[in-house]
């Protein structure tokens, strides 16, 4: 009975050691992923558009990359088990640049007064902006975030927010320009950012 | 003397052509700078113009069936001062939809052009184009070698530019 007992306690050690080694084989792992798409600069390849003095410039940003800097690199499985959950949600920053590094809130360039610019750029510009996938199917922006710099930045920046898109789809971004009235302007990211 | 400075300036005048020889050899290739587009088929056949002309269809489609509902509406009304305040509706539906055109093709026009200037100005960077002359229907070129007419490529490549492919 106790050599029972002894070769049992042997086989759950074994068993116990066995699935920390094979844990720590999936930390590391995953730790090189995310090393990888640190050293790519987090971001895939920015995509401009210059329509008069403006450029627009298109970037895609990770979801792991707000994960990481929300949950912190101490559970990296966690950190992953999250990206799966989320891995259908894109985020881009949208840039807007005036050539001489003018704020293009002003009136000139907007026709609207300072405060109605800066309203729309908060609130309403998400209902400009569409992706447009691989099989033709349009989705809708679900949110957009405008990273106030109060004129320090020569740029203005937004965060757009799509959801349920194939994280592996190469999509078009489409921002019908309403506020700056440069008519509809195109972004089709064909580099995708490192597979997760 | 006359001799000496006849020589010196024979001397000048070698130097000089020698000088204007290697310019024209190495720095005045001119072989590629001008080339020639069809403005028309640049225009038409850009995918903006395709996508704004169908939009503004659209939008003038949806005007005409409202005034056609005024039109029937205004079939069943009998008492006289409502069919007036319907005729009313009707031709101020019609100046709002011939507006509507008027402006939304004045607009849409500039927008087309400026961004085919925009991506024109892109191409000829890449080609080291220094001119591209536009012309409608080859009428302001009298001559032009069909080598120099680069439509198809300028027109390649304002649509790929306009499809975000960079």
């Amino acid at each position: 009975m106790k050599d029972l007992i002894n070769s049992f306690c042997v086989l759950i050690s074994l068993c116990f050691f066995s699935c920390n080694k094979k844990d720590n084989v999936l930390d590391n792992e995953i730790r090189d992923r995310y090393y990888n798409l640190e050293k790519s600069g987090w971001k895939s390849k920015s995509y401009n558009q210059k329509v008069d003095n403006i450029n627009f410039t298109a970037t895609e940003v990770p979801i792991i990359y707000y994960l990481l800097k929300d949950q912190g690199n101490k559970n990296i499985i966690k950190v992953d088990s999250l990206y799966e959950l989320n891995k259908r949600e894109r985020v881009y920053e949208f840039e807007f640049t005036d050539e001489n590094e003018d704020d293009l809130l002003k009136t000139k360039y907007t026709n609207l007064d300072y405060e109605s610019s800066v309203k729309y750029m908060s609130f309403s510009i998400d209902k400009d902006y569409y992706i447009v996938t691989s099989k033709s199917d349009t989705i809708k922006c679900s949110g957009v975030l405008f990273e106030r710099s109060f004129k320090i930045t020569p740029y203005n920046r937004i965060l757009l927010f799509f959801s349920n898109i194939d994280p592996n789809d190469k999509v078009q971004l489409v921002y019908q320009d309403k506020l700056f009235q440069k008519g509809t302007l195109k972004f089709r990211f064909t580099d995708p950012i490192l597979k997760l | 003397m006359f001799k000496k400075f006849n020589s010196e300036i024979t001397l000048l005048n070698s130097v000089v052509l020698l000088i204007l020889t290697f310019y024209f050899l190495f720095y005045h290739n001119d072989s590629n700078d001008i080339v020639f587009v069809d403005n028309t088929i640049l225009f038409n056949e850009f995918k903006m113009t395709k996508e704004l002309s169908k939009n503004g269809d659209l939008l003038v489609k949806n005007g005409k069936n409202h005034l056609d509902s005024l039109y029937v509406l205004l079939e069943g009304i009998n008492v006289v001062q409502q069919r007036e305040l319907a005729v009313k509706e009707i031709i101020n539906q019609k100046q709002q939809i011939e507006e509507f055109q008027i402006n939304y093709s004045k607009d849409s026009s500039e927008k087309i052009l400026k961004r085919i200037s925009d991506y024109s100005k892109l191409f000829s960077d890449q080609n080291s184009y220094k001119i591209i002359i536009g012309s409608q229907n080859k009428g302001d070129v009298i001559y032009g070698n069909e080598t120099r007419d680069v439509t198809n490529d300028l027109l390649a490549f304002i649509n790929k530019k306009y499809e975000g492919l960079n």
